[in-house]
């Protein structure tokens, strides 16, 4: 790891396009997240939030036509899924599947050793890794129950949502893409899922945090707020402007395409 | 056309040292006599039968076999399992090996040793002559019928009425080859008696060395109430041939449940026929086939309803890769009078390669009015989906279609109730899906 420095670029999108099924997504977006920052990406359904987050993890049908994603220095694109969730990139999905048959803890152990070998570090052993596990659960208010299951089988929609932040608590990655994370929580799980990010911020780690709605940034507060809009971000600026937003609604951005940060 | 006589003509001597064996009362000269009579009437099947179509034996009719009772050499490792309490016998080329048995103090009216040896015995042995024979068909079925008219050895089980054998006994199948291709035909005999509780693990994973042949039967005789849980597991030998044929016969409210476990080989055709002779009788049929390279395995089975208000459950799964080939043919019978039948098949495949490839044929003769018969099968591919979220989290794409392919599997192997057991099975598919998804262990 770098140390904190902060100021440095953990991640650098430039001129992204992306068609996903022959058609264009993402239209030319660019994007700087500076290392310890939190970025909130906000914008209408149809916007290319998603596929910003799909692309970034590295899903297959999503096919970049142009442009560049820098992560840490690397060429962020040329690297398979897996790479990139050991060299410290996380997705936090909108919507986890269910794995039946795959053990919620073995999964979740050989994850974490994948990483920790990566970084040249020993394997955790299991009963560390289980003392672990259960500190950061109950922090997340999940029954350790949980654990004993399939990933993410027979979980409600709030425990699945737990069960990413749990995951990402477990992985300490550097840059945290949440994709949706507040939706179809209520306000008590929204808070305590809030709280897990929370807890998680720090100068060495980067997140952007991608959300239809304002709420979540009452509990998330974002360094930078950025408008995605037809697939450019087409307005930045301060944690306030996700508040002028919710005000105005997201036909105001589309009123001034020309707007801000991101005009280069 | 030759090759096929000469193949057949090579058991002739494997005959005639049958013919001059110590273990010769007249009633089982007899049998292996009509055996032999029927096997050379039926002759070697073949691929315009129906019990064929999908799987060519020629690789076995055609090659010359050495009578592998006839081999000596060094004892064989027997394959490894947990700490766990069992019973322990082995057959090697088809011949009792008391150097491999672990047989310890038996609860009384239980017994488990050699076939030669009990039918030797006056306690036993008019038990045997009555049953031998009697439920495997040989009479339609021309390998059973090879293995009948070579029976001189065997291992017998007999578990006496409301006797509860504890502790799983294995039998070991062994090959002792000195590189020429052999054939052996093992021969097990369990009679469990009313109300009595018995788990038989047959563990070919020693007897499957590339270029011989294993044409193993077993057979059991379920009485009244009693259980019997069986499990057969065969292991991943790319040059293996196998053919394995699993016979029983139920009486009322018995409860049979047979679960074959089969990782690999070159041809391995397993039949599972099981009869509800009796009302209520309970029938669980469970099968995993792991099949890689241009490995082809095959499970034929048979629930046949032959009295009223009997359950049989089935579920088969199979995960193919390389250019492998299964098949999976599932009669259900419901026989005049069963009424009340209620059965249910489920087979699910899936396919890792384009070039694998799956038959599967659900097989329902329905001659009763009353009944419940539900069948369903799929051939499906790992989820994208799944995978994806896998290495999302760091893990290799080979990794997780292991650990994917071991859930998908797993549904099978959690079906074992014995918990040692289950945890090995378990243990041993995952080494499996390790090396067929090319995935580091």
């Amino acid at each position: 790891m770098s140390g904190a420095n902060n100021g440095a670029k953990m991640l650098k999108i430039e001129n992204l396009h992306v068609t996903v099924g022959g058609k264009e997504v993402l239209k030319g977006l660019n994007l700087t997240v500076d290392q310890g920052q939190v970025h909130a990406i906000m914008g209408p359904n149809g916007s290319g939030k998603s596929t910003l987050a799909h692309v970034l993890a590295g899903r297959a049908g999503y096919e970049v036509t142009k442009g560049t994603v820098t992560y840490d220095g690397q060429d962020l694109l040329a690297l398979a899924p897996e790479l990139r969730a050991r060299k410290g990139v996380f997705l936090a999905f909108q919507y986890p599947i269910e794995i039946p048959g795959v053990g919620n803890l073995y999964f979740l152990r050989t994850a974490v050793n994948a990483a920790r070998k990566e970084q040249g570090l020993e394997d955790l052993d299991a009963v560390d890794f289980l003392a672990l596990a259960r500190t950061k659960m109950k922090l997340l208010g999940m029954p350790q129950a949980l654990l004993e299951r399939s990933v993410n089988e027979g979980f409600s929609g709030g425990e699945k949502k737990k069960n990413e932040i749990f995951q990402m608590a477990m992985l300490e990655p550097r840059l945290a893409v949440l994709d949706e994370t507040d939706s179809g929580l209520d306000i008590d799980a929204l808070k305590i899922v809030a709280g897990g990010v929370n807890a998680l911020r720090g100068p060495e780690r980067s997140m952007v945090v991608i959300t239809h709605y304002q709420r979540l940034l009452d509990y998330i507060v974002p360094d930078v707020v950025h408008v995605l809009s037809d697939g450019r971000i087409v307005e930045s600026g301060p944690k306030e402007l996700a508040l002028e937003l919710e005000k105005k609604g997201y036909g105001w951005v589309h009123e001034t395409p020309a707007g801000g940060a991101e005009a280069r | 056309m030759n090759e096929a006589l000469t193949a057949k003509d090579s058991y002739a001597e494997a005959f005639a040292r049958r013919e001059q064996s110590a273990v010769s009362p007249p009633w089982l000269g007899a049998l292996r006599k009509q055996a032999r009579a029927r096997f050379e009437a039926l002759g070697f099947p073949h691929t315009r039968l129906e019990d064929w179509r999908f799987t060519n034996p020629a690789v076995i009719t055609r090659t010359a076999f050495a009578d592998a009772a006839a081999q000596s050499g060094s004892l064989p490792a027997v394959p490894s399992l947990g700490k766990w309490d069992r019973i322990e016998v082995a057959l090697v080329g088809g011949r009792y090996e008391p150097a491999l048995a672990h047989v310890p103090a038996l609860p009384g009216g239980a017994w488990v040793g050699g076939l030669a040896a009990a039918i030797a015995n006056p306690v036993i042995a008019d038990r045997i002559a009555r049953t031998l024979g009697t439920i495997a068909a040989w009479q339609e079925r021309a390998f059973v019928a090879l293995n009948t008219a070579l029976i001189d050895d065997g291992v017998l089980i007999h578990v006496a009425p409301g006797v509860v054998l504890k502790a799983p006994v294995r039998v070991v199948y062994a090959t002792a080859g000195d590189g020429a291709p052999v054939a052996s035909h093992p021969r097990v005999l369990v009679i469990v008696d009313r109300g009595a509780k018995l788990t038989v693990i047959e563990d070919f994973r020693a007897s499957q060395t590339a270029g011989d042949l294993v044409n193993a039967v077993i057979e059991f005789d379920v009485h009244e109430g009693a259980t019997v849980e069986h499990v057969s597991l065969l292991g991943d030998a790319p040059e293996a041939l196998h053919l394995g044929s699993v016979f029983a016969r139920l009486a009322p409210g018995a409860h049979f449940a047979s679960r074959s476990i089969a990782l690999g080989g070159r041809l391995t055709r397993r039949d599972v026929h099981v009869t509800c002779n009796g009302e209520g009788g309970e029938i669980d049929l469970d099968g995993l086939y792991v099949a890689g390279g241009d490995s082809l395995i095959d499970h034929h089975t048979t629930a046949d309803h032959a009295a009223p208000s009997c359950t049989s459950r089935e579920l088969f799964k199979g995960v193919l890769a390389g250019s492998s080939r299964a098949v999976f043919n599932g009669a259900v019978i419901i026989r005049p009078g069963a009424q009340k039948s209620d059965a249910a098949q489920q087979n699910q495949n899936l396919l890792l390669s384009e070039d694998a490839m799956i038959d599967t044929k659900p097989e329902l003769q329905i001659f009763a009015d009353d009944v419940k018969c539900a069948h369903g099968a799929t051939v499906g591919q790992l989820s994208e989906e799944a995978l994806f979220y896998l290495q999302a989290r760091g893990i290799g794409a080979d990794a997780a279609r292991a650990m994917l392919t071991h859930a998908f599997a797993r549904e099978v192997v959690n079906r074992i109730p014995h918990a040692g057991l289950k945890a090995d099975v378990d243990a041993i598919v995952a080494e499996r899906m390790n090396t067929l998804t090319g995935a580091k262990s």
